[in-house]
């Protein structure tokens, strides 16, 4: 099975990236994993359900907060 | 950074952003989101992938975050402007352990809502209240953080003018703040 390349032509004629939503979600989810030992998933599911109220200020969990919006 | 339209406005605050970065990467602008205006932010960070290797002998990487709007100018030729409503700049060493991030991001559960600085494991302050601190800062863009990269940690530069470029990058994206 072919993967898709990650350089031209999914640079636009701008000379811009455009992320699809599956790369959003790709990065988020190594993010997580490198940062919490959790998939983006799972991630999403504490910080909704307020597992995290108690640090929002942890620098890695505002991270995957602002990643988290590239997978959406 | 405007525009005649929306989508000149994002290409030319794109434009000013990757020129600055290639004074360090050849990674690309990476959007998610689109070039119209909408509630939610668009999102925009240098890809492919979370953090872009640079060079020079700290091995260390860089990963740029940042939310966008786009809103209306005051300026009737260029009727488009666009303003970063969140940023992130972190580095990080060869092992992604990271070093130090810029932040802004006001409104995110957060009490700090003001520009900051983290001094994170990979910088090995050894101190628990530094580790945690948010140190303030002023409002700092991708070229700060570009010209600090070159001048301050080592990184080298890929193109002998990267003076002149993130002078001239500097004059607009100083401006951007939404």
């Amino acid at each position: 099975m072919s993967t898709r390349p990650k350089t031209p032509p999914y640079i636009n004629e701008r000379g811009i990236h455009e992320m699809t939503l599956e790369e959003g979600q790709e990065m988020f989810d190594k993010a997580a994993r490198r940062l919490m030992n959790m998939s983006g998933d799972e991630f999403v599911r504490a910080w909704e359900a307020g597992e995290f109220d108690d640090q929002p200020e942890r620098p890695e969990v505002i991270r995957l907060v602002l990643l988290s919006e590239f997978a959406k | 950074m405007t525009g005649r339209t929306e989508t000149e406005a994002v290409q030319n605050f794109s434009d000013v952003l990757q020129k600055a970065a290639s004074c360090i990467t050849d990674s690309v602008v990476s959007i998610r989101g689109g070039y119209h205006v909408s509630v939610r932010p668009h999102r925009l960070t240098l890809g492919p992938d979370e953090f872009v290797r640079l060079g020079g002998e700290g091995r260390l990487s860089l990963s740029v975050i940042l939310f966008y709007r786009i809103i209306e100018n005051s300026e009737p030729r260029e009727p488009w402007r666009i303003a970063t409503t969140t940023y992130s700049y972190t580095f990080a060493d060869e092992s992604l352990q990271e070093v130090i991030a810029y932040h802004w991001h006001p409104g995110r559960r957060s009490a700090v809502s003001d520009p900051h600085l983290h001094l994170q494991s990979g910088a090995k302050v050894g101190r628990r209240d530094i580790a945690n601190a948010h140190l303030p800062t002023g409002w700092v863009t991708l070229n700060d953080v570009i010209r600090l990269a070159i001048t301050e940690l080592g990184v080298t530069p890929r193109r002998e003018d990267w003076r002149d470029v993130l002078d001239e990058t500097r004059a607009i994206d100083g401006h951007l703040r939404g």
